[in-house]
């Protein structure tokens, strides 16, 4: 026999409190998603380019602790890994932020310039992968379409400056900005060449930033790795995508606030929730003191009084985090959408911020219950 | 466990309330024995201490000092889970009627049907049954903000009553209604006591209600100070109006002595005052016969026999004088005494009559 569903009768009888309450954890979900959110996509978005190497395995200098960090390595030592077992192809992927200006009639912005061989496939971007071909002609480019808007026009055919010579846009593709980068062009490595030649770097293909190493089909990654790091000499780290990536968010992480800020941010939306999902478990057990105490009275045990207040921060928690997940999704749309910023919604992402919200109403459930328990059945006599 | 055995077994009850320096007693060495289905009404200025009383009876407070017994089982040392658990046994009805306002008359009913484990099958006819028998079958599933200050209360005592308790206590039930459903809710309770054997302890300050009582136990100053059978009460009125000395008493006057007389029990053989004695009570015979002896030359004789309804022992507390004859119980015994203190305030009620009743017992002399 089902028993009376007294959580849910005391929860939902005032209707417009119990809306209320529901936006009030709504919003609890909203904010924590959207600091979780911002934390992700800057993370995310300074690791977009490595995600989409088309290799198993990164070559890049010893020093080199952040991806932003120009310390090259010499174009030999991606010859010497193609001399061992199980390596399939060694590209070189040349990137270049300093020397780099996008001029157009709204002014000059500093981006960032990736010269790669576009017969090569290294970048497994769809509009690369389309347009590589244009590549092969004397100034042209490729134009990140999710750059900011400040590069002034780039449809296709849109013919702009890039660091004091004229280039012709002659295609886009979509990888987005990070800290550092607020717009991407891609170009042959000959046209790199061309353009950022200098007095001081003749020959910039010589120096190579990222070394994208692809191996045999069914090879070990991991004791190819360890061979690659043998052989080659130790100027230069061989890395799987998974470990530069990690270590590109560790370094943010650690060596600036913004893990701070956001995870702080987080934790503010997460307190706010337990504010608000206190106020309103609170209000209820006191706006209900008289009748749980003639529960108690009647004979139920503290456990059950336990499990009413439990069950309603459950249904508060379950029902707060749908809107909330719902504002949620359309702000990382809307973000996305205008910052660039690669606003991710994955399930382990949305577990995470569930469980926040069940912790988060548990809590205040837990710091309500304290009333009831404490209430004297003696004292609705 | 027999029909017999009390409902309500208090004994030697003390309590306290707060600790230390601030402690403060609250009751006072109470007895108090309630059996089957009697209506038992409690009274008392408030602060007198019967709430305080309810709530150890009913598994409320912890019992510090004495015994209180619920159908044969003792509470005192019962905690936690067990005291919870033998709350179950009791009917609580409340000022408030504490119904959850979310929850419909059958739901809040439901509420007390679902503390038996396992949940019994027919949960939602035997609330409907019950609330039928209150006469809320159109309002089964109503809302208690759509229900009258009547109904209500009654399906709060629906509420107290489905379980089929054997004790139901209350705390002022009727004080939030109007007479007509004040009436109601006690005839409620009476019928249950006659058709169900169900005892119910009532507190309340409602004079209205005093004449449903099998019994009303006064309390002053955390004391029981009387614990009258209604209907013993009016057998001891009818008696003491036949006695000379009380006769000119108003009905009122009356029942305030009947309410202070105590009943005593002496065996077969046994001296209920002995000849010479200072006089402490005055006496009437409830039941069994007594013989009057007196002392002639040593030698005990009887001059007469006294039986139900007949008195004795007034002479020594009007005259001061000691004991003029001794009495001796010749069956089972039962008779009310009242003490000197209380029987020379009742005749100081009626002054004039005193005077005229000395004057006949100095001419006997």
């Amino acid at each position: 026999m089902r028993r009376v569903p007294l959580a849910w009768k005391n929860l939902t009888h005032n209707r417009l409190r119990f809306v209320l309450a529901m936006a009030g954890v709504g919003f609890a979900v909203f904010l924590m998603f959207a600091q979780y959110g911002f934390r992700n996509a800057l993370f995310d978005s300074t690791v977009e380019l490595v995600r989409r190497l088309d290799g198993e395995l990164v070559l890049v200098n010893q020093l080199k602790y952040n991806l932003n960090l120009k310390e090259p390595f010499t174009r030999r030592r991606l010859y010497q890994a193609l001399a061992v077992d199980g390596v399939r192809s060694a590209q070189p992927v040349y990137i270049e932020s300093n020397f780099s200006e996008w001029r157009s009639p709204d002014g000059v912005r500093a981006i960032r310039a990736i010269g790669i061989d576009p017969d090569s496939g290294v970048l497994t971007l769809p509009g690369v992968q389309l347009n590589a071909r244009e590549l092969h002609v004397a100034d042209r480019v490729l134009f990140d379409a999710k750059s900011k808007p400040i590069f002034g026009p780039t449809e296709p055919g849109t013919i702009a400056e890039l660091s004091g010579d004229d280039v012709t846009i002659a295609g886009t593709f979509q990888l987005g900005t990070d800290f550092t980068a607020e717009g991407n062009v891609i170009m042959s490595q000959d046209e790199f060449q061309s353009r950022f030649a200098s007095p001081l770097n003749r020959d910039p293909l010589t120096k190579v930033d990222l070394g994208v190493i692809k191996l045999l089909p069914g090879a070990n990654i991991e004791s190819i790795r360890q061979r690659l790091q043998e052989a080659l000499p130790s100027d230069v780290k061989v890395m799987t995508k998974a470990e530069l990536t990690a270590q590109e968010i560790a370094f943010w992480q650690n060596s600036t606030p913004i893990g701070f800020a956001f995870g702080f941010g987080v934790a503010m939306g997460f307190v706010v929730g337990v504010v608000i999902c206190y106020q309103i478990l609170s209000t209820d057990v006191a706006d209900h003191l008289p009748e749980y105490a003639t529960l108690k009275a009647i004979g139920y045990p503290d456990r059950y009084l336990t499990r009413v207040v439990l069950q309603e921060a459950l249904i508060l928690s379950l029902l707060g985090f749908v809107p909330g997940l719902i504002a949620s999704w359309g702000l990382y749309q809307l973000l996305g959408y205008a910052t660039g910023l690669p606003m991710y919604l994955t399930i382990e992402r949305m577990g995470l911020v569930l469980i926040l919200t069940l912790a988060m109403c548990a809590i205040s459930g837990m710091i309500a219950l304290r009333k009831v328990q404490t209430v004297d059945p003696a004292e609705v006599f | 466990m027999s029909d017999s055995t009390p409902v309500v077994h208090v004994a030697g009850l003390n309590h306290y309330f707060g600790e230390g320096e601030t402690r403060n007693q609250v009751l006072f060495d109470n007895h108090l024995e309630v059996s089957a289905g009697e209506i038992v009404i409690m009274t008392g200025p408030s602060g007198s201490g019967k709430t305080t009383l309810l709530t150890l009876i009913g598994g409320l407070r912890t019992v510090q000092e004495g015994s209180i017994k619920i159908i044969g089982q003792e509470i005192r040392g019962l905690v936690g889970l067990d005291l919870v658990k033998m709350r179950r046994k009791i009917g609580f009805i409340f000022q408030a009627h504490n119904l959850f306002e979310s929850l419909t008359a059958i739901q809040n009913v439901r509420m007390a049907l679902e503390l038996n484990e396992p949940i019994p099958a027919d949960v939602d006819e035997r609330a409907a049954a019950i609330l039928t028998r209150l006469g809320l079958e159109h309002r089964i599933h109503y809302k208690p903000d759509s229900l009258s200050g009547g109904q209500r209360q009654r399906v709060a005592i629906g509420r107290a009553l489905v379980n089929k308790p054997r004790l139901i206590l209350a705390d002022e039930p009727t004080a939030a209604l109007d007479e007509k459903s004040g009436a109601e809710v006690i005839k409620i309770l009476k019928e249950l006591g006659q058709q169900e054997g169900c005892t119910s302890l009532i507190v309340t300050h409602d004079n209205r209600i005093l004449k449903d009582a099998d019994r009303i136990v006064n309390m002053v100053g955390g004391r029981i100070k009387s614990n009258v059978l209604v209907k013993e009460s009016l057998l001891i009125c009818e008696y003491l109006r036949k006695c000379v000395i009380f006769a000119a008493l108003t009905p009122d006057s009356l029942t305030q002595v009947a309410e202070k007389m105590t009943l005593e029990r002496f065996s077969p053989s046994m001296d209920v005052v002995r000849e010479g004695d200072q006089g402490d009570k005055f006496y009437l015979i409830r039941r069994g016969e007594v013989e009057v002896l007196y002392n002639k030359e040593g030698v005990p004789s009887r001059v007469n026999t006294l039986r139900e309804g007949d008195y004795f022992g007034e002479r020594a507390l009007m005259t001061g004088e000691p004991r003029n004859a001794t009495i001796r119980a010749i069956s089972d015994l039962e008779a009310y005494s009242l003490g000197n203190d209380d029987f020379q305030q009742a005749l100081g009620t009626s002054a004039p009559f005193l005077e005229q009743l000395r004057r006949v017992y100095f001419q006997r002399q």
